[in-house]
């Protein structure tokens, strides 16, 4: 698709040059001043040559930086964790189930993204202080997981595109639901749990409001939270906090390149991804004769049909 | 044709988790919320009363929460079109030419999403800077004299807006190029045939394509874009100068945890909810009087509106 006119493009470029600017100058300077010696930090030369690590050895040094990476990265993995097993049981039941609810728990997974966090704040943290949770990782976690609303629906968009054929052969093939999740649908959401478990926790290692509640003292806090106190007690030394705020993005360099990490399923809006597909397949799905509850013995795993479907690439 | 696999009882232990996660800490606390605000609770002294709407009144007695919440609207309303607009041009632009430069466009739109915002709050303040920092200098050498953006009571919210905004504008460029990737290129391509020049290919066919995704990203903008500003007021401003960057969300917070007001607090949430029910009642029902079909001219081109994926 290239244009013909090359004084647009022209004015293209410049457009996403000078927002690339906008948007990166500050941050790109920051990373680049927090590498600086503490006399030059207020420099107008962009690159520091030599570079020094002395902010980073006096912040290390004076805040309990370490600690508070170490807390936040215990935070976004156990919320990334606790929020993908809640979206994909929930996601894998609300596609592959039809029930009277159905409908309502889609209505509340929408309204939960739209509710303003800070309007929840005070009896999420009354709650939290009253069972014992403050300055604990329970406090920090739990009451995010009810963020899960996003990964739900992602996961849902997601388990919509598998071809209904195939859980209907699994089930064919004598597979009770559990184990269709659990043996045909887990490995083929794989790349879509990876996108879904990145943005989490990108988001959770982000998260300022809920942490400042919770844990606002250095020794029990986030990297953000510190970070955030430190601006007010470090504003005449901006050499330590500008190394500590890089290292509160530090993680998210490796995360960047895919730009599709983490947006909705591409190329139809979600309603368009509800293809006639999913109506059909779910009402033809057919319950093996041999029940799925039976006694004592294991169910059978599910057998070639399924097996043969299962390579992704068979898609 | 109803099996017995369509039993209502199946589906439940797959839900219970996100149900009870819902109930607990998302649709509970909306309840407890709504039942604080008519009521009166400083933690300390003893149960809860049951004051009517004494909270309200008291509220919107207040100029200042008043004139808060005029501000949260006007932060709001000037970022919608920095949401919609600047987006959009840019993933126009970035779907015009595919190729290397594009990629790394991309990528580096894409960082202002996942860095940490008040890392970056903290890069603009020292930036920002009137004494020392970069951008004072540079219009120093231009003969601009230093400005406080920070403390002018002037230019605090303008400078919010802008450091809020550049997470919208990364986020929505992003979601505006997963829209452009879903146009049949089909359709294009009949379009080119038929004569139309770069322009009005891009006026009746993309842009109308576009048309839903923008209210969708307007609606965003609503909802999370408060919500993004209170993360840089916290860092950087905490409402001052003379209160000129308070909005209404980050009052919920000082009413509940800097003088443990809490009914205050949850009335002021509650009027937040209602406030924004408003926009989001209305995107509601544009799209879903658009579900049925974008507008599209009719004529040449609807004759090639089955090949585009439909909404």
């Amino acid at each position: 698709m290239r244009s013909r006119f090359n004084s647009r493009g022209a004015g293209g470029h410049t457009l996403l040059l000078a927002t690339c600017v906008g948007l990166l100058f500050p941050v790109v300077w920051a990373v680049l001043t927090s590498f600086k010696p503490a006399t030059e930090l207020y420099s107008t030369q962009p690159v520091p040559w030599p570079p020094s690590l002395a902010n980073y050895q006096v912040a290390l040094g004076r805040f309990p930086i370490g600690h508070l990476l170490l807390v936040t990265l215990l935070t976004s993995a156990g919320v990334t964790l606790g929020q993908l097993v809640i979206a994909v049981l929930a996601a894998y039941a609300l596609v592959r189930f039809r029930f009277r609810f159905q409908p309502l728990i889609l209505v509340l997974t929408t309204g939960a993204l739209l509710i303003p966090a800070q309007a929840l704040i005070v009896p999420q943290f009354l709650l939290t202080a009253r069972l014992g949770w403050l300055n604990t990782y329970a406090g920090l976690i739990v009451p995010q997981l009810g963020g899960a609303a996003l990964a739900v629906l992602l996961l849902r968009q997601h388990i919509h595109t598998l071809p209904h054929s195939l859980l209907g052969a699994a089930a064919l093939d004598g597979a009770a639901p559990r184990e269709v999740l659990g043996h045909v649908v887990l490995p083929l959401l794989r790349p879509a749990i990876g996108a879904v478990a990145i943005l989490v926790f990108v988001n959770t290692w982000n998260e300022y409001l809920w942490p400042t509640l919770v844990a606002p003292q250095p020794q029990y806090g986030t990297i953000q939270t510190g970070l955030a106190s430190l601006t007010n007690t470090e504003g005449s030394d901006p050499g330590p906090l500008l190394a500590a705020a890089t290292l509160a993005t530090l993680p998210f360099s490796p995360s960047t390149p895919s730009p599709r990490v983490g947006s909705p399923t591409p190329s139809c809006t979600p309603d368009g991804a509800e293809t006639h597909l999913g109506h059909h397949a779910r009402t033809s799905v057919p319950d093996h004769p041999g029940g799925t509850r039976g006694g004592g013995r294991r169910h059978p795993r599910p057998g070639p049909a399924a097996r043969l479907w299962r390579h992704p690439g068979a898609r | 044709m109803r099996t017995p696999r369509t039993r209502h009882g199946r589906a439940w232990p797959y839900l219970t988790p996100v149900v009870v996660a819902f109930a607990v800490w998302i649709y509970g606390p909306l309840l407890a919320t709504v039942a604080l605000s008519v009521a009166q609770w400083d933690l300390t002294s003893g149960p809860p009363r049951f004051v009517g709407a004494a909270n309200y009144r008291a509220l919107l007695a207040q100029p200042e929460f008043l004139a808060s919440l005029g501000r949260t609207l006007a932060l709001v309303g000037c970022l919608l079109p920095v949401a919609t607009v600047l987006p959009m041009s840019l993933a126009i632009a970035l779907w015009k030419r595919p190729g290397r430069a594009s990629t790394i466009y991309r990528a580096v739109l894409f960082l202002p999403v996942v860095l940490a915002p008040v890392a970056t709050a903290v890069s603009w303040q020292f930036v920002l800077n009137p004494l020392q920092g970069v951008l004072d200098r540079v219009l120093a050498l231009a003969g601009v004299a230093p400005v406080n953006w920070l403390g002018d009571p002037r230019t605090a919210l303008p400078v919010i807006a802008a450091i809020t905004a550049g997470k919208l504008i990364a986020l929505n460029t992003l979601l505006y190029g997963a829209a452009l990737s879903g146009i049949d290129p089909r359709v294009l391509a009949a379009a080119r045939l038929d004569g139309a020049s770069e322009w009005e290919t891009t006026r009746h066919l993309v842009l109308s394509h576009l048309r839903r995704i923008t209210v969708l990203l307007a609606g965003v903008c609503v909802v999370l874009g408060g919500q993004w500003a209170f993360t840089n007021v916290a860092v950087l401003t905490q409402g001052g100068p003379d209160g000129v960057t308070d909005n209404v969300y980050y009052r919920i917070y000082t009413y509940g945890f800097t003088f443990f007001d809490t009914g205050v607090a949850s009335a002021a949430a509650v009027v937040l909810i209602a406030v924004l029910a408003l926009p989001l009642g209305v995107q509601a029902l544009t799209l879903r009087r658009r579900s049925a079909g974008d507008h599209i001219p009719r004529g040449w081109i609807s004759r090639h509106r089955r090949a585009t994926c439909s909404r």
